[in-house]
C-alpha cells in the first residue's frame, strides 16, 4: 500500500514515462527535483554511508533514471521500483569496479540487512519513501519550532521520563489541542497560556513550566498536519487511556 | 523487554536523536549509518555492569569449585588423611583412627599449605609422644593422586611434606635443648648466683667496683649478663655524678626537677651580683661628680 506521498511520486514517474517516450526529451526536468531525494536516499542506503549531490553515486543515479525512462515497462510492476532497482544494481557495478583497484571489501556494503547480490524487495523502496516523507515532516517541525527557539536536543532535556509525568503531560498537551482558544494563544504569543489553563483547567503551573518545550513541540504535532509524527505522540495510538478533557 | 520503536529525528557523528512510539525524546550514541525520518529499532542490550558482575559471579564459584577439588591425598603415618588441592592447600581432613581423631580436634589445618598442615600435626604428635614417655618415631607420609597423571604434583606435595617434617624436628630440637639449657631468668629481678654482690650496695656507694661482679665467669649467658648490667649502670652513673653528687636510687627518679631546681638557684645568684655591680658603678659616678663640684 502507497501512502499519497509514494503515489504521488509513482504517478509523476509514470507521467513523465509517458512524455518521455511520447518525445518531449525534457519531462525529466518535471520531476528531477523530486526523484532525486529518493535516488539519494536509495544510493546511501546501498552504500551504508550518507551520499551527497556531489559524490559519484550521486551522478550514477542520476544516469540510472535515464536509464529507467527508456528501459522501463509499466506492465511489470511500479516505476519507483524500478528505479530503485537500477540504482542499487549500477552503484554495485561501480563498486565492484573500483574494488579491482582498491582493497575495499565488497562486504562492507551489506549493512541494513541488504545484501549486494541478491535483489530486495520492493518493501525496501517503499520504506524509503516511507522514509523521505517522515523526513520532511521532521524538516518541517523543525523549521516551526525555531519560531519557538526549540530544538530536538532541548527536547532530550525536557522529556518526561516518568510514565506518571508523562500521562499529567499529555493531559496538558490534549487541553491545549482541544480547545482553540488556548492553542491559538500559543500559537501566537508563542507561549503558554498558563494562566488560562491553571484557573480553568486547574493544569499544576509547576508541572507546564517544566515541560513547556515539550508540550508545545506536542500541541504543534497535533495542530499540523505530520500524520508519521502524531503517532508517536498520540496515547490512543500507543494504546494509552486517553486523559479526560472536560473542565473541572 | 520489548524493543521500542522510534523515529530518527537528527543524526550527527556517533549520535541520533529518536522520538520514541511513548512519545520521549532520546539521545542515542551509534555507530550506525541512520537518517532523519528513518525508522529506529532499539537493540537490546544487557548493561556492561550485569555483564561484568556475572563474570565475576561465575569466576569465583569456578574458583571456590576448583579450590576445594581435592587432587591428591597426603596420608600422615596411620593418623590422618589430608585432600590437598592444586595450590597444595589441605581442603579436606579425615582421621584414620581415633588417636588421629584427637589430635585433628586439637589441631586446625584446614585450609593451611600441606607443608604447614604437616608440621602442625607432627609437631602436636611429638608433644603427645613425649607427654606420654613414648618414643618418637618418624611418621610415614605418602602422596596418592587420584589420578596417575597428578605425578608432579605427588612430587610436589612430598617435597612440601619433606619441609614441613623439618620444620617439625627443628622445632622438636628447640624444645628439647631449652627444657635443658633453661633457667627462671626474669629481668625485672636479676638472679645473679654470685650470692655475695648486692646491687644495691653499689649504687649508694656510687662507686663500681667491677672485679665483685665478676661472677659467674663459666657461665657464658650470665657473663653477658652481667655486661649488660654493668653498662647500664655506667649510663645512670655519669647522669648522677653531673653535679658531682651521689643520688640514692630514689632521688634519681626526680632528677630532672632536682635539676631544674639547681639551675634556677644559679640564675638567681648572677643576678644578684649583676644588680651589687650596678650600685658600685652609681657609687664611682656621684664620687666624680662631687670631685668636679
Amino acid at each position: 500500500m502507497y501512502s499519497p506521498e509514494q503515489t504521488s511520486l509513482s504517478s509523476m514517474l509514470d507521467q513523465v514515462w509517458k512524455d518521455y517516450h511520447n518525445g518531449d526529451k525534457e519531462a525529466l526536468d518535471n520531476i528531477y527535483e523530486h526523484l532525486m531525494p529518493f535516488c539519494l536516499r536509495v544510493s546511501s542506503k546501498t552504500c551504508g554511508r550518507y551520499i551527497s549531490d556531489h559524490d559519484e553515486e550521486a551522478s550514477i543515479a542520476r544516469l540510472a533514471i535515464i536509464e529507467t525512462l527508456e528501459k522501463y515497462d509499466p506492465d511489470k510492476g511500479s516505476g519507483l521500483v524500478f528505479l530503485g532497482q537500477t540504482i542499487r544494481t549500477r552503484i554495485i557495478d561501480y563498486k565492484r569496479k573500483e574494488k579491482k583497484h582498491s582493497l575495499l571489501p565488497v562486504t562492507f556494503l551489506t549493512r541494513n540487512g541488504s545484501s549486494l547480490t541478491g535483489d530486495v524487495e520492493e518493501c525496501f523502496f517503499e520504506e524509503i519513501l516511507d522514509d523521505l516523507a517522515r523526513s520532511q515532516e521532521i524538516e518541517k517541525l523543525k523549521s516551526i519550532l525555531g519560531e519557538f527557539n526549540i530544538g530536538f536536543e532541548e527536547l532530550v532535556q525536557v522529556s518526561p521520563r516518568q510514565t506518571r509525568s508523562r500521562q499529567n503531560v499529555n493531559r496538558i498537551i490534549d487541553i491545549i489541542v482541544a480547545d482553540d482558544e488556548l492553542s491559538s494563544y500559543l500559537m501566537e504569543k508563542k507561549m503558554l497560556p498558563m494562566k488560562d489553563m491553571e484557573e480553568t483547567w486547574q493544569v499544576n503551573r509547576k508541572l507546564a513550566d517544566r515541560y513547556r518545550k515539550y508540550i508545545i513541540t506536542a500541541v504543534i504535532i497535533q495542530l499540523n498536519d505530520f500524520p508519521y509524527l502524531r503517532s508517536f505522540i498520540l496515547p490512543e495510538a500507543r494504546g494509552e487511556q486517553k486523559w479526560q478533557t472536560e473542565k473541572a | 523487554m520489548a524493543n521500542r520503536k522510534g523515529i530518527v529525528m537528527e543524526t550527527g557523528k556517533g549520535w541520533a536523536i529518536i522520538l520514541m512510539d511513548n512519545g520521549e525524546y532520546q539521545k542515542i550514541k551509534t555507530n550506525d549509518f541512520l537518517e532523519v525520518g528513518e525508522q529506529y529499532q532499539e537493540k537490546f542490550r544487557l548493561p556492561l555492569s550485569y555483564i561484568a558482575a556475572a563474570v565475576i559471579l561465575l569466576a569465583l564459584s569456578l574458583t571456590t569449585l576448583d579450590y576445594y577439588s581435592v587432587k591428591t591425598y597426603a596420608q600422615v603415618s596411620s593418623l590422618a588423611e589430608l585432600g590437598v588441592n592444586r595450590w597444595g592447600r589441605v581442603v579436606s581432613v579425615q582421621a584414620n583412627n581415633e588417636a588421629g581423631q584427637q589430635i585433628l580436634n586439637m589441631v586446625e589445618v584446614k585450609n593451611d599449605t600441606l607443608e604447614v598442615a604437616v608440621e602442625k600435626i607432627y609437631t602436636h604428635t611429638l608433644k603427645d609422644e613425649q607427654d606420654n614417655r613414648l618414643s618418637v618415631n618418624k611418621p610415614e607420609i605418602s602422596v596418592i593422586g587420584p589420578d596417575r597423571k597428578e605425578t608432579k604434583l605427588e612430587e610436589k606435595m612430598l617435597k612440601k611434606i619433606d619441609q614441613g617434617l623439618k620444620q617439625a624436628e627443628k622445632a622438636r630440637k628447640k624444645v628439647n635443648s631449652k627444657e635443658h639449657t633453661d633457667y627462671d631468668f626474669h629481668e625485672d629481678e636479676p638472679d645473679y648466683r654470685g650470692e655475695d654482690i648486692d646491687i644495691h650496695e653499689i649504687w649508694e656507694d656510687g662507686d663500681l667496683d667491677r672485679d665483685n661482679l665478676d661472677i659467674g665467669k663459666n657461665n657464658k649467658s650470665l657473663h653477658n649478663e652481667q655486661e649488660q648490667l654493668i653498662i647500664k649502670i655506667d649510663k645512670k652513673h655519669d647522669i648522677i655524678t653531673k653535679d658531682k653528687q651521689l643520688l640514692p636510687l630514689e632521688s634519681r627518679r626526680n632528677y630532672n626537677s632536682y635539676k631544674n631546681k639547681y639551675d634556677k638557684d644559679n640564675e638567681d645568684s648572677y643576678d644578684d651580683d649583676d644588680d651589687d655591680d650596678d650600685d658600685d658603678d652609681d657609687y664611682e659616678e656621684d664620687v666624680i661628680l662631687k670631685i668636679n663640684n
